[in-house]
């Protein structure tokens, strides 16, 4: 039954249209139920996979794709979102945020990109990145009295809309070229459409799409928005909106582009090239920076040239790499977003300075934080280490040698600036900075985001075979 | 002669004009207008498409409805014009700076535009488009069919990107109210 596979989906739209109604109904004082619910939502439609595990099938006359990689995204996404509910839920309370609106839209983002990644239409593509799109703009001005978060959300929706547009427009000329907006059904015909035309509308596709992972050099508008907007919902963008725009190109180039026998070396040039100049200005730019949100900002364009490595290096390995990254990225991310927010909420800014002395102020948060930073940067056993060497042994495997050393001195270079947080909270005494008093919720995810750090690096190998097993099942 | 064609790019030029002043009126209330006028030329597209029903619900919804809205907006707002526009004449950009960059009439924008314009222009008059004329007839049938068989899931999909775009519309504008 079909509508038994899109269980998590219907879930989540009843659940975005309750909170706004429940946040209507509700006293000042008992708002806090609206995270709670939201936070259910997310845990439900996570049950709510359970139809879709081993299926391999389209529903709703060919839109949707039920198959492993989008059960990885769906999975992806929901976690990613229940874990947005766990950080920002003290964070909300504490700055006075819109609580229902902020939920609602949260779901709702979370809605857009499963949509996105479990799609091989490109009208659903695009209205799923609509979904997502429009309600980060909304989500990224949340803060009311702070002038920098206006700023992140008009510079986010002056980018995001142009990238829109962009991609759109790449679309139409698949759809003019083609006949059909399915993407399994257009590779046959693209292949006969006039390679100058078809160049034009992959070159539309990855500008667009490039815009909203940020890759270089379409990454402008990440550090303001990254820096302005409320610390939990930069933590989401980091990571969901990300993986979304990833699944997105995958989908679509994997199929089309990175196929087509005269262009396809082309295309996984480019992209290698583009990879290696995301993750060295990303990195050489992040050692510059004094505030903790704006240089994880500049680390993230440098994780998506990571990812980009994978994707470069595909047609002879599987998807097996840039998921687990994906998926490595999502939890390592969150974690180091999860540790700046429990600073914040201590009523501090974001900067370097902040974490002075947090070793003495709170042991397990700086332990925690350490070993995110470990991941990020790539060291064992945590899971960013496996992640990484998959990534570097798929480069050798496509004969990109010197794509693998790239990215092998950009993880040194990205440990100069992790190290400098790690050194303030460790080296310096915590003289004249606040003692920690953690919310349960924020404390809980910084843990389990730790714990999972640790376990899917000692897991790695289940993880790897479990993601192994997407490239066959991304066609029909 | 191609009178299709040659209507076609009547059109076309008339919707980029209209674009163009969209986006350069320095008067909001005229951005507006020209905005009624870009979708009106789009309409008459849809109508060289034979998509009559789409044209006559592009006229009613978008020039008839939001344009009219968005005017009745600009008039309950205190923001007429777009006062940035002088205080940047007197600011720090060079003369030649404004004349390679500047949105209105710098060299750069308009040549990017006109470079895109053309190589576009040359690129649909390849003729490499298999995408087929609709058949003659009324489009409205099939066109409700397919909206709630093939196409249920992006229609449902668009209700739900209404829905959340209005609650981020309020959650913005009730912003210092508070």
């Amino acid at each position: 039954m079909d509508y038994m596979l899109i269980l998590p989906e219907i879930i989540l739209t009843i659940t975005g249209i309750v909170l706004i109604l429940l946040d209507l109904g509700l006293a000042e004082d008992r708002k806090g139920a609206v995270p709670a619910v939201a936070g259910i939502g997310f845990l439900a439609a996570l049950a709510g996979l359970g139809p879709s595990v081993g299926q391999n099938t389209q529903v709703l006359w060919q839109m949707y794709s039920i198959d492993s990689v989008s059960l990885f995204f769906r999975t992806l996404f929901l976690a990613v979102g229940f874990m947005a509910v766990l950080v920002s839920w003290e964070y909300a309370r504490r700055t006075k945020m819109a609580i229902g609106e902020f939920y609602h839209l949260l779901v709702f983002t979370t809605l857009g990109m499963m949509l996105m990644a479990s799609t091989h239409n490109l009208i659903v593509i695009y209205l799923g990145l609509e979904l997502s799109s429009i309600s980060s703009y909304v989500m990224a001005g949340m803060l009311q009295d702070e002038p920098r978060s206006g700023e992140a959300a008009l510079k986010y929706f002056l980018i995001g809309s142009v990238a829109s547009a962009i991609a759109l427009f790449g679309m139409s000329l698949v759809y003019g070229l083609t006949g059909t907006t399915d993407i399994v059904d257009a590779v046959g015909r693209l292949q006969l459409a006039p390679p100058a035309l078809v160049v034009t509308a992959g070159l539309f596709l990855l500008a667009g799409f490039g815009l909203k992972v940020g890759m270089v050099p379409f990454h402008m508008w990440i550090p303001d928005t990254y820096q302005g907007a409320p610390t939990p919902v930069t933590a989401f963008f980091s990571v969901g909106p990300k993986a979304a725009a990833m699944a997105a190109i995958l989908r679509i180039f994997v199929l089309s582009f990175l196929g087509l026998p005269a262009l396809g070396a082309g295309w996984r040039l480019m992209i290698a090239v583009l990879a290696a100049i995301s993750m060295t200005f990303g990195n050489v730019t992040a050692l510059l920076q004094t505030n903790v949100k704006r240089m994880l900002a500049y680390s993230s364009i440098a994780h998506v040239g990571y990812m980009l490595v994978g994707i470069a290096a595909l047609p002879p390995r599987d998807l097996s790499a840039v998921l687990t990254y994906l998926a490595a990225y999502a939890i390592m991310n969150l974690g180091i977003f999860a540790v700046v927010i429990l600073v914040e909420d201590q009523g501090q800014a974001p900067e370097i300075d902040a974490f002075r002395g947090l070793a003495y102020r709170a042991p397990w948060a700086a332990v925690a934080m350490a070993v995110f930073f470990l991941s990020l940067v790539g060291v064992p056993p945590t899971i960013g280490f496996f992640a990484k060497l998959q990534l570097f042994l798929a480069a050798v495997d496509a004969h990109m040698v010197w794509l693998g050393v790239i990215l092998g001195i950009n993880s040194a270079i990205s440990v100069g600036y992790y190290y400098s947080v790690v050194k303030v909270s460790f080296l310096r005494d915590a003289e004249g900075v606040p003692p920690v008093r953690a919310a349960w919720t924020i404390s809980a995810a910084v843990v389990l985001l730790a714990v999972g750090t640790l376990v899917a690096g000692i897991y790695s190998d289940t993880i790897l075979r479990w993601t192994a097993s997407g490239v066959t099942l991304l066609m029909r | 002669m191609n009178w299709q064609l040659v209507t076609f790019y009547i059109l076309g030029l008339v919707i980029l004009y209209a674009a163009y002043r969209v986006v350069t009126s320095a008067v909001i209330t005229h951005a507006a207008l020209w905005l009624a006028v870009a979708l009106v030329g789009v309409a008459g597209i849809y109508l060289q498409l034979q998509a009559e029903f789409l044209a006559i619900i592009q006229v009613l919804i978008y020039v008839g409805a939001i344009v009219t809205i968005i005017i009745f907006a600009i008039m309950l707002s205190p923001l007429r014009e777009i006062k940035t526009e002088e205080k940047d004449r007197r600011g720090g950009a060079t003369r030649m700076g404004r004349a390679v960059a500047s949105v209105e009439w710098g060299l750069a924008p308009v040549a990017a535009g006109l470079l895109f314009a053309l190589g576009m222009t040359w690129a649909y008059s390849r003729q490499a488009w298999p995408v087929g004329s609709v058949p003659p007839g009324l489009i409205t049938e099939p066109l409700g069919k397919s909206l709630m068989t093939t196409y249920l899931l992006p229609f449902e999909v668009a209700s739900v990107l209404l829905l959340v775009a209005m609650v981020g519309a309020i959650v913005l504008a009730i912003r210092g109210q508070k």
